[in-house]
């Protein structure tokens, strides 16, 4: 009870609200703007949060996490360029829906229905992060490195054109994270005799570079797409009735959506098209399902903001990144000297609930800026690219500079941004080299570990039953690209 | 706008192949990578088992190097796997990279280069100045509104508010 009392006090200091408030705006504002997205405005605000205190730092990320992803369906509604990749699945029905003179209306469900599903996704996470801490608490370094290859071997599965181009992404990350001073022995692993790599490759230039960098030059070669425009005068609020008409869509979108956003990797993305395909499936009116039907926005809006929630449960409750967002939010949380993890929250509870707190805040202030802030987040679509994006390279590089005010971190970031943007090109996603990157230290220390415990004996691993669960789900999961195209095959046939 | 080739390959016909053209390349480019870093590896300073409590160095980084390169290797057939999914490998990549991209890339290693010696105000300038025409924004006001006004704001929140340290670069402007 003190830890709840404590936690939530310390988001009732005015300093908080307004840090709260400041990352719920930017996170709608960031959502709203085509190619603008939540992980990047993460990786941009990352340098200056390390100036503030921990938890209102970490608390002002995950509103502007809870934010982004709601932004994304305004555009996705007004002008059917979904601003973040989660309101995608929105498009499909929100777009016809404000075309045919119903922009409001749309706005309205897809407000309510992200509100709805943030909500129960939160209650789902306060329960279940310390529940799945107290587990974890039991964990030796043999059933950590298990479950950091779980995690790795999710990638697979992660949104994005192939499973061996996001395995191949993230396993280079893992290689990054082993670049400086070898912790065991004091031995310089690829530094290349470059002093500043001592410590290890900063996150901070590395993610703007390959987030923000990355998307500018993408976004150099469509300068010249028109858009349509649909004017939305105010919010209209779904009624009652029809509420009640839609609840059971909301209540299974919201639990479709947490849970796939507590498996790691999985994130809001994934949550929303598994959200709108299972909102079709139960519908009466399948029919309608693209011309604008009520459900076919509210499912996918409330999985992908219950995602947002589920994200957090093994981010906080095992350091172990539920999405491409939370994986840099770990980031912030490991800068800020934080060791992510069950400990984290059986020795600082008051955390875990600063953060509920702040989620919980964003949710709730989606009402208010959804009602009175809608007309003007649908006109921050017109401010030029032209202007917009140098914008944001100079914050890329004040970013950069600004983490240890040293302009090598500045030429990483560019060279980070060279090489995100012709990954992308070629198929490998940016978030999967993160969250190796950021899992990258784990899994060797759990790796060390475990050889030490079981005297270099890599099969003795195989004793623990939750290691061999965790490798067996790994196989399971690894070999599923396979036997899906062979059953595809034999359907054919 | 585009460049590409005439003569190159459909992605219809390459996804008959079994080897992937594109792909072979990115692999290659890989390995070579691997290759270029297990060497690297096996430059790191040994230490006595005892110290290294069985796992030197150079173990893991290998590991990790083998698992990549393993992987590398299927890339030139994974279109086989992604076209009979109906996924397209090929739709981003298939025109070259936009002249424009080439145009700011070459300005921005160019600004990124040149900051220590403008300082980071005189950087935010030449930013908000040239890229905008670069990208074919034609509004003069707008954009020496934008390169006067957002350029100064920014430093003074970073300097003033945030306490960031700005370097000045050899003509000392700085606010």
């Amino acid at each position: 009870m003190d830890a709840i009392i404590e936690g939530f006090s310390l988001l009732l200091e005015l300093e908080n609200i307004i840090l709260i408030t400041l990352g719920v705006l930017i996170g709608v504002l960031v959502g709203a703007l085509p190619g603008l997205s939540s992980p990047m405005a993460i990786a941009l605000l990352t340098p200056f949060t390390l100036q503030l205190e921990p938890i209102p730092a970490i608390a002002m990320m995950a509103a502007l996490y809870c934010a982004g992803t709601f932004g994304g369906s305004i555009t996705a509604i007004l002008i059917n360029a979904p601003g973040a990749p989660p309101s995608v699945a929105t498009a499909l029905d929100g777009y016809p829906m404000a075309k045919r003179g119903e922009p409001g209306r749309a706005l309205g469900l897809a407000t309510v229905s992200s509100v709805a599903g943030g909500i129960i996704s939160l209650i789902i996470f306060i329960v279940a992060a310390p529940t799945l801490a107290a587990v974890a608490l039991e964990f030796r370094p043999p059933e950590y490195f298990a479950l950091a290859v779980f995690a790795l071997s999710m990638l697979a599965s992660m949104t994005g054109k192939s499973s061996l181009r996001n395995l191949i992404a993230g396993a280079v990350g893992v290689l990054l994270a082993t670049v400086g001073i070898h912790l065991t022995t004091g031995v310089e692993r690829f530094t290349f005799g470059i002093p500043d790599l001592d410590e290890g490759i900063h996150f901070v230039p590395v993610l703007i570079g390959l987030f923000a960098m990355g998307e500018l030059l993408s976004q150099s070669s469509t300068l010249n797409a028109a858009v349509e425009r649909i004017e939305a005068k105010a919010m209209k609020l779904p009624t009652w009735a029809e509420l009640k008409e839609l609840r059971n869509c909301i209540l299974r979108s919201s639990g479709i959506g947490t849970f796939i956003g507590i498996l790691p990797a999985e994130g809001s993305t994934v949550a929303a098209i598994v959200g709108y395909n299972e909102a079709k499936r139960f519908s009466n009116k399948k029919e309608e399902f693209g011309t604008g039907t009520p459900e076919g926005i509210v499912g996918p809006e409330a999985a992908n903001n219950a995602a947002a929630g589920g994200a957090m449960v093994p981010t906080l409750a095992l350091g172990i990144p539920g999405s491409g967002s939370t994986a840099l939010i770990l980031a912030a949380l490991i800068m800020h000297g934080f060791r992510p993890g069950p400990y984290l929250l059986n020795e600082t509870p008051e955390f875990l609930y600063a953060i509920f707190g702040a989620m919980l805040f964003a949710n709730i202030a989606f009402l208010g800026i959804g009602l009175a802030g809608a007309k003007f987040f649908s006109l921050v679509t017109f401010i030029p690219k032209q202007l917009l994006w140098p914008a944001v390279f100079i914050f890329a590089v004040i970013g950069a500079y600004s983490s240890s005010s040293s302009f090598v971190d500045v030429y990483v970031m560019m060279v980070a941004g060279l090489v995100g943007y012709f990954m992308n090109r070629h198929g490998f996603g940016a978030a999967p080299l993160v969250m190796g990157l950021i899992l990258g230290k784990m899994v060797e220390e759990a790796f060390s570990q475990s050889m030490i415990i079981y005297d270099n004996n890599f099969w003795a691993l195989m004793e623990s039953p939750i290691v061999l669960f965790f490798f067996a789900l790994t196989a399971l999961n690894l070999s599923t690209p396979f036997w899906t195209g062979f059953k595809n095959r034999k359907g054919k046939a | 706008m585009t460049s590409q080739n005439s003569t190159a390959p459909s992605t219809e016909a390459r996804a008959n192949r079994l080897v992937h053209p594109v792909d072979l390349v990115v692999s290659s480019i890989i390995l070579t990578g691997v290759g270029y870093l297990f060497y690297e590896t096996t430059q790191f300073d040994e230490v006595s088992p005892l110290f290294a409590q069985n796992i030197q160095p150079a173990m893991y980084p290998q590991l990790l190097l083998w698992i990549i390169g393993l992987l590398a290797c299927l890339l030139p057939f994974e279109h086989i796997l992604l076209t009979k999914k109906g996924k397209n490998i090929d739709k981003d990549r298939s025109e070259a990279v936009h002249p424009l991209t080439q145009l700011t890339i070459g300005f921005l290693i160019a600004i990124v280069l040149a900051s220590p010696y403008l300082g980071m105000l005189l950087t935010m300038i030449t930013i908000c100045l040239v890229m905008p025409r670069l990208w074919g924004y034609r509004k003069p006001i707008p954009i020496l509104l934008f390169a006067g006004v957002f350029p100064v704001v920014v430093s003074l929140v970073f300097s003033k508010v945030l306490r960031v340290y700005f370097d000045s670069g050899i003509f000392g402007i700085a606010l």
